[in-house]
């Protein structure tokens, strides 16, 4: 019982703080990903590579995501945390009317995985040949800002609909569905390099026999094994909160409580966002 | 809840996961190097034609003044705009910016941004790079100042606009 009351507190500070971003930095995975797009666009006229507010956000997020992880991923990523409220909805349906959505089995997971390294490359190379704004008015990405802003005055994309009316279909079946086969940002994020150090380990001999209790909550499906795919990480705690035995643990974190940690994180990531971003 | 140290790399039993994710980063951290500096020498690139694009602009302006003062002193040049002060906006990058030109003797005098609201000060005061240049050419048909293009292009298309007016019917 004690676990599971731990569980809940890092889930329960985990939602607040999520929250906290959703409210007062939404736009962050947008402005971040208009930089990829304005450093390629910018390549492709020839034209020099100004440090505009979206390259600024790009290589602030980064260089957080360089030392600290996929935080911003896990914690402050308005449309990542818009796919964990539509899962957690989802679940409690399920739960409630007995009835149980189809899932994707695991091994599908990881291939699927790959995807949204081709939707990087694809809208990337789009962009290095000066074609990606026929495309860009159709991005679901645009449609979800709109809403979130709660501008409904505006002409909306209709294939932009229906690819975010997709994607939430996506979202309450698997657990952070576009961010783990989608998302272009998320992505580039997990093409950098991460240092081990902030990253979730296991210590072996302290592991009950059998247990893999951190693999199964998971929700990037990241084989606590061998952590060929550790990038996947998104640092969300659910396996160090729910490890009975504190085997897995984030060596930056040194020994913290998960909750804690986690806050402290995110009072650093919004200080950086406010004084540099805002 | 006990303390949890871990200096990963020593000890011989993390072998096998303190392996595999150095070896990513490292991996990763390559690509990074590799292509921070691909942007990097692009970057040198571009602002050496970046340069040579604006002295080149310097240049033609420079001609076109020299070729206008002569046609005008052989009284050749058509006064191609009638005299008065004209006032228009246009959009720029947050919102409307509204200019005011003064003509005087056949030729665009003078250029002001009177009003700006919505523009960044910072790219505003790059955009107004056009307007001497627009005074060089005593024409609208000049090109946008690079990295501040819709400010720019705002100012531009409001003097078009303000000397809809003072295009002389020939």
């Amino acid at each position: 019982m004690a676990k599971n009351k731990k569980i809940n507190i890092v889930s329960m500070t985990r939602a607040a703080i999520q929250l906290i971003f959703f409210i007062a930095a939404p736009e962050l995975f947008q402005a971040s990903f208009t930089g990829i797009k304005y450093i390629a666009g910018q390549m492709h006229e020839g034209n020099v590579i100004e440090i505009t507010s979206f390259v600024l956000c790009l290589l602030v997020l980064c260089g957080f995501t360089i030392v600290f992880g996929r935080f911003f991923c896990g914690f402050a990523c308005a449309f990542g945390s818009f796919g964990d409220a539509v899962y957690a909805i989802s679940q409690f349906i399920q739960k409630k009317t007995k009835k149980k959505m189809p899932k994707i089995p695991e091994k599908y997971s990881v291939h699927l995985q790959k995807v949204k390294y081709v939707v990087l490359m694809a809208i990337v190379i789009m962009c290095f040949l000066g074609v990606y704004n026929e495309f860009a008015k159709n991005s679901p990405w645009t449609v979800f800002s709109k809403l979130q802003a709660l501008e409904f005055k505006q002409t909306f994309s209709v294939i932009g609909i229906i690819l975010l009316i997709l994607i939430v279909v996506g979202m309450s079946i698997e657990e952070r569905f576009f961010c783990q086969f989608f998302c272009p940002m998320g992505a580039f994020f997990a093409l950098l390099p991460v240092i081990p150090f902030s990253q979730p380990k296991k210590q072996k001999e302290m592991c009950i026999k059998g247990c893999s209790l951190c693999q199964r909550r998971c929700p990037a499906h990241i084989d606590t094994e061998d952590k060929k795919n550790y990038y996947e990480c998104i640092n969300c705690y659910k396996c160090v909160s729910g490890c009975p035995k504190s085997s897995m643990h984030i060596a930056a974190d040194f020994g913290i409580n998960s909750a804690v940690a986690a806050v402290i994180k995110g009072i650093l990531l919004m200080g950086i966002v406010y004084l540099w971003l805002k | 809840m006990p303390q949890v140290f871990c200096f990963c790399g020593t000890g011989q039993r993390k072998k096998g996961m303190g392996i595999v994710m150095k070896k990513q980063f490292f991996v990763r951290l390559c690509s990074l190097i590799v292509m921070a500096a691909c942007v990097g020498i692009y970057q040198i690139n571009a602002s050496a034609w970046e340069k040579k694009e604006a002295d080149n602009q310097k240049k033609i302006a420079k001609i076109e003044k020299y070729n206008n003062d002569i046609l005008r002193k052989e009284g050749k040049l058509k006064n191609t705009y009638k005299d008065g002060i004209y006032e228009a906006k246009a959009m720029g990058f947050g919102g409307d910016i509204l200019v005011k030109v003064d003509v005087s003797d056949g030729q665009i005098k003078e250029i002001e941004v009177v009003k700006a609201e919505k523009e960044d000060s910072a790219y505003l005061t790059a955009a107004k790079a056009i307007i001497d240049t627009m005074i060089d050419r005593q024409n609208t048909n000049v090109d946008t100042v690079s990295g501040a293009t819709y400010s720019s292009t705002g100012i531009k298309n409001a003097v078009t606009e303000a000397l809809k007016d003072a295009v002389e019917e020939s």
